[in-house]
């Protein structure tokens, strides 16, 4: 479950930091895919979006989809909120999870492992990506002026491979969570905000 | 009879000291070269002794709450655990912790890693998948795991619109960012049944009170946060162990909170330093007081350089004989031989000050050391067995601490007497052929002459004074006390002990605990005794006696309750069936009924399901991440299971001795332990082996002043001052709130051997001689730089950080200052009167 949740996470705010930056516009390599989110990142302090997630669960017969918010400030605060039915807040303190469900009014807290924390990410992204990271490969697809990133990690966990649609212009469009099990997950992102000054009050978890 | 028996003691003593005169004033080079093959003898035996360290062997643990105590250490493994206590700011505490933590895994010892684990988190997410299966296992067996008062909430959660409810919830869960994660569970619990399960297995598995909302062992205030390591290896290796404590140094080098360490003996070895410093200082600060003393009262250099070559000799030879006959010695009964500085150093005081008068009295120096050694010779040897031989007699006693003490220390006197005996008298005659124009000038008199006057012109009042002042100390010390708390006598600066403290303060349930252990071969037997305790226990819970008790019980019901459970489930689901209706829930809230089949046959089973048994819901238990919560409770050995129940209480509100007699009648075979518990054996243990220390010693040492003195004089003489030092140690303590302890009860057997040695010395001298006065100030200043010279080696101990040594250290300050005073002040005028009833002054005493 951690390294579901973290990579699930680390890797949206990722890739929609990445929407703010990139302008290139050509089919490009694995390396310079993930040196185009890097260079995206520079320069943002804090940024929110509004989200609309689509889960294809086996659980479930149905899709279901929920709408939300995510927000980010630097050096490692991650919030994330599914609005009602199925309301819950997901707040991610570098190495903290803190969960809470409104309606049950319950909170649980998962702890990561140092190697898994945020700031570990963000230290990644300090210099020039010129390698591929250890324990995943990543594949990057152009289609007009569309482009595809999909890291695929290799470690034995629950997720198959995680793919983001970007625009030529650095928008991004979707963020698609594939797991060994058959499920997907689908959240698509709109009203992106970056450097609005995000207080501790828009991290507020209950 | 007992005369002829004293008499031919002191006639063996008198030959055994002419001989060594001969031997040492005729065969120096003899003596020289049989000390030597001695001290070889005795080094050899001393390498190739093994020194133990482990604390706990040091007390007897054969039955009782200290075998109990033991046996849980043992088996909990907790003996050998690292705690580590990060207090800090609250935002900075957990990242240090993993930092730190990080650092711990990454420790090398000898190129293997330190720890074999280190946990700072109360969950462990790699285990969710098998979390997710033991709950629901345990939601699905309600006659195991359910609480007979909340049956009525789980059938509630079994109707169709609580079903619907659950499910909603369990869509939620699905939808959020952590769904991911949550799938398992939801599979094996979709109606979140685990709300009636986990609360008690949580409850029940918490050994810390802890945060509820925090994944780390972290307080409820935030401020302290608590990380246990299992080292690699026994921390008994203390090669290792000293290894180890380097690599905790360097990886708490540069934190940002406070990190500290305790650990039954770990703890041993990060305190080692300071102890070791401790008591080097208080060897070091003796030694040169001593040595001050003796070379400002004589001026001689050489017989100052003797002491401590007699000192070494003597600690030399007794741990090299002790050690050729104990299968071991523990390192800190070898600390207590620092005791010799004082006790060994009197015997050169005396013998040095008899020849030194004699000298100056014109005596030529073979005469004058013939004196020394046969006459004083003799008062020297009576003072040093009777000092020796309570000691040695603790050597019977159960408790390890004391027996080597007293081996140890009594063997220690004994070899300083006999160093002394044999070495200084060829320095002497040495010195003279070195030095033979060498003027012997008078002693410093330290007022004692003015004292032998002043006393006896005021014999009345200086007697009567003196037995309304030991009236008066018998009286005070009639409100001494008996101090079993273990941990006044811990270092008050120790880290460990202080960190212990922290985490009682900041982390403990309660803050204090029994632990109650229910034994036997058949499970079922041991768990439905178990039960019973259990019951007993919920009583005092309820009657506020206790603040809470955990046990296995409490996780697991037992084969009654089960049967409780599981009928009261029959009767609420009687006409219904749960499966049937989750499948319909499960369709009405647009879940896929297929990953739900192992659930929904386990409900459509639930009525009528009584067949699981505890020893499975146990083994499930034990199988599953929550292992912990049984391995706190249940050990299985070659002995068999051992069922613990750990009971937390505040202090007196428990009526420890009430509850141990229900304990005995509802299983007389149940074991309990506590540190009250384990502080009353071993005060029991004490009192038994010092009361037979006392009885034998006390025996010994009248046997040897008869063998000494044959007039009741001398006998009164010698113990009247003892007397009435020990009731001015204890009405001192007890009118400064000290209390007598498991360590400082040993002053009661050192001021009986060496207090004795103080009127004896002057009985001895001034009993039945011409010119009393010159004699009573030549043993008076003798007393007076003995007991010095003792207080210097003992009482130094009163400022060491290490409470037991500190409260050695003041009762002996008391003891024997008080002895010495009562000696000197007192014994003039009883002597004097003795004198002048005594109808034959000179008879049978010696010389």
């Amino acid at each position: 479950m951690r390294k579901v949740i973290s990579t699930v996470m680390t890797l949206t705010l990722l890739l929609v930091l990445a929407w703010g930056g990139s302008a290139a516009a050509r089919q490009i390599a694995p390396v310079e895919g993930l040196e185009t989110l890097r260079r995206s990142f520079a320069g943002i302090n804090d940024f929110s979006a509004d989200i609309v997630q689509e889960k294809q669960i086996s659980l479930l017969k149905r899709k279901m989809v929920s709408t939300g918010t995510v927000r980010f400030r630097k050096p490692a605060l991650f919030f994330m909120e599914i609005n009602p039915p199925r309301a819950s807040r997901l707040l991610l303190n570098d190495t903290q999870i803190t969960l809470y469900f409104p309606r049950e009014k319950s909170t649980s807290q998962i702890a990561l492992p140092p190697e898994q924390s945020l700031q570990r990410w963000f230290t990644f992204l300090a210099r020039p990506v010129t390698s591929l990271p250890d324990g995943a490969d990543v594949r990057a697809d152009q289609q007009g002026d569309t482009l595809t990133v999909t890291v695929i990690p290799r470690s034995g966990g629950q997720v198959r491979e995680f793919a983001v649609t970007l625009l030529t212009d650095g928008t991004i469009r979707k963020l698609v969570i594939s797991e060994k099990n058959g499920d997907r997950t689908l959240i698509t992102f709109s009203r992106v905000r970056k450097n609005s000054g995000l207080t501790d009050k828009d991290f507020r978890i209950n | 009879m007992l005369n002829r028996v004293t008499g031919a003691t002191q006639s063996a003593i008198k030959r055994h000291l002419a001989w060594i005169f001969r031997v040492t004033s005729t065969r120096p080079v003899m003596v020289f070269v049989a000390f030597a093959f001695f001290i070889a003898l005795s080094v050899v035996s001393i390498l190739t002794t093994r020194f133990e360290a482990d604390v706990f062997k040091l007390f007897p643990a054969r039955q009782g709450a200290l075998r109990l105590f033991l046996d849980s250490l043992q088996w909990t493994g907790s003996a050998n655990e690292a705690y580590f206590l990060l207090e800090g700011e609250k935002g900075r505490i957990v990242p240090e912790a993993e930092a730190f933590a990080g650092r711990l895994k990454e420790l090398r010892v000898d190129g293997a890693p330190a720890f074999r684990r280190v946990i700072y988190r109360i969950y462990d997410p790699s285990e969710a998948r098998a979390f997710a299966d033991f709950i629901g296992y345990a939601a699905l067996h309600p006659g195991s795991f359910l609480e007979p008062a909340d049956v009525p909430a789980y059938l509630r959660r079994l109707e169709p619109k609580a079903m619907d409810e659950a499910l909603r919830r369990a869509g939620t869960e699905l939808a959020s960012q952590a769904g991911a994660g949550l799938r398992d569970l939801v599979v094996a619990d979709p109606l979140a049944l685990r709300d009636f399960v986990t609360p008690r297995l949580k409850r029940g598995s918490q050994a810390l009170d802890l945060d509820p909302n925090s994944p780390y062992f972290l307080s409820r205030d935030g401020r302290v946060l608590i990380i246990i390591a299992e080292p690699a290896r026994p921390v008994q290796d203390m090669a290792f162990a000293r290894k180890l404590a380097k690599g905790i140094n360097q990886a708490r080098e540069g934190a940002r909170v406070r990190i500290s360490c305790a650990g039954a003996h770990l703890s041993a070895v990060i305190d080692e330093a300071a102890m070791k410093g401790d008591i080097l200082s208080c060897i070091l600060s003796s030694l040169a007081v001593v040595l001050l003393l003796f070379f400002a009262t004589y001026r001689r250099v050489l017989p100052t350089l003797l002491l401590p070559v007699i000192i070494a000799g003597g600690v030399v030879l007794a741990l090299g004989l002790a050690g050729a006959f104990l299968p071991s010695i523990h390192i800190i009964s070898f600390a207590f031989m620092a005791l010799i500085i004082g006790l060994g150093t009197d015997y050169s005081v005396h013998l040095y000050d008899r020849y030194h008068m004699e000298r100056c009295a014109g005596l030529a120096p073979d005469e004058a050391l013939r004196l020394a050694v046969t006459d004083t010779g003799h008062g020297i040897f009576t003072a040093a067995t009777t000092t020796a031989m309570p000691f040695l007699t603790l050597a019977i006693t159960d408790v390890r601490a004391l027996s080597e003490l007293g081996i140890l220390v009594g063997l220690g006197v004994l070899f300083s007497l006999y160093t002394t005996l044999f070495l200084l008298p060829p320095l002497l005659l040495f010195m003279e052929r070195l030095s033979p124009r060498f003027v012997y000038r008078p002693l410093p008199g330290f007022g004692l002459a003015a004292l032998w006057r002043g006393s006896r012109r005021r014999a009345r009042l200086v007697k009567v004074v003196s037995l309304l002042a030991v009236a008066a100390f018998c009286i005070m010390a009639c409100f001494t006390t008996f101090e079993g708390e273990l941990k006044n006598l811990q270092p008050r600066h120790s880290e460990a002990f202080l960190t212990q403290e922290k985490i009682e303060r900041h982390l403990s349930l309660s803050p204090k605990q029994m632990l109650v252990a229910v034994e036997g071969k058949d499970f079922g037997d041991v768990l439905a005794r178990g039960a019973r305790v259990d019951l007993l226990a919920e009583h005092y819970r309820q009657r506020g006696e206790l603040a809470a008790f955990s046990s296995l019980g409490q996780l697991v019901n037992d084969d009654a309750v089960r049967a409780e459970v599981v009928r009261q489930i029959d009767q609420g689901l009687a006409g219904r069936d749960p499966g049937r209706a989750l499948k319909d829930a499960l369709e009405r809230q647009g879940f896929a009924v297929e990953p739900f089949e192992g659930t929904i046959a386990g409900l459509a089973s639930l009525r009528g399901n009584g067949s699981s048994s505890s020893t499975e819901a146990i083994a499930r238990l034990a199988a599953s991440p929550l292992k912990g919560a049984v391995d706190r409770h249940l050990i299985r050995d070659a002995a068999g299971y051992h069922l613990l129940v750990h009971l937390f209480y505040k202090g007196a509100e428990f009526p420890q001795d009430a509850f141990l007699k229900e304990l005995a009648a509802i299983d007389p075979s149940a074991r309990a332990t506590s540190v009250d518990l384990v502080s009353r054996q071993l005060a029991a243990d004490v009192k038994q082996s010092f009361l037979w220390g006392f009885v034998i010693g006390g025996a010994l040492v009248i046997f040897l002043l008869l063998s000494h003195f044959s007039s009741a004089l001398g006998l009164f003489a010698s113990l009247y001052p003892v007397f009435a030092g020990i009731a001015a140690m204890l009405g001192i303590m007890a009118a400064s709130g000290m209390g007598i302890n498991f360590m400082n009860a040993m002053v009661l057997v050192t001021i009986l051997g060496m207090g004795n040695d103080y009127g004896m010395h002057i009985a001895h001298r001034v009993e039945g001689k011409d010119m009393p006065e010159r004699e009573f100030v030549q043993a008076g200043r003798a007393v007076l730089l003995s007991a010095l010279t003792t207080i210097a080696g003992f009482g130094s101990l009163a400022f060491a950080d290490y409470g037991a040594l500190a409260s050695i250290g003041w009762a002996t300050n008391y003891g024997i200052g008080a002895t010495m005073i009562f000696a000197l002040a007192s014994l003039p005028v009883f002597l004097g009167a003795g004198r002048r009833s005594s109808s034959a002054p000179d008879r049978q005493m010696l010389p």
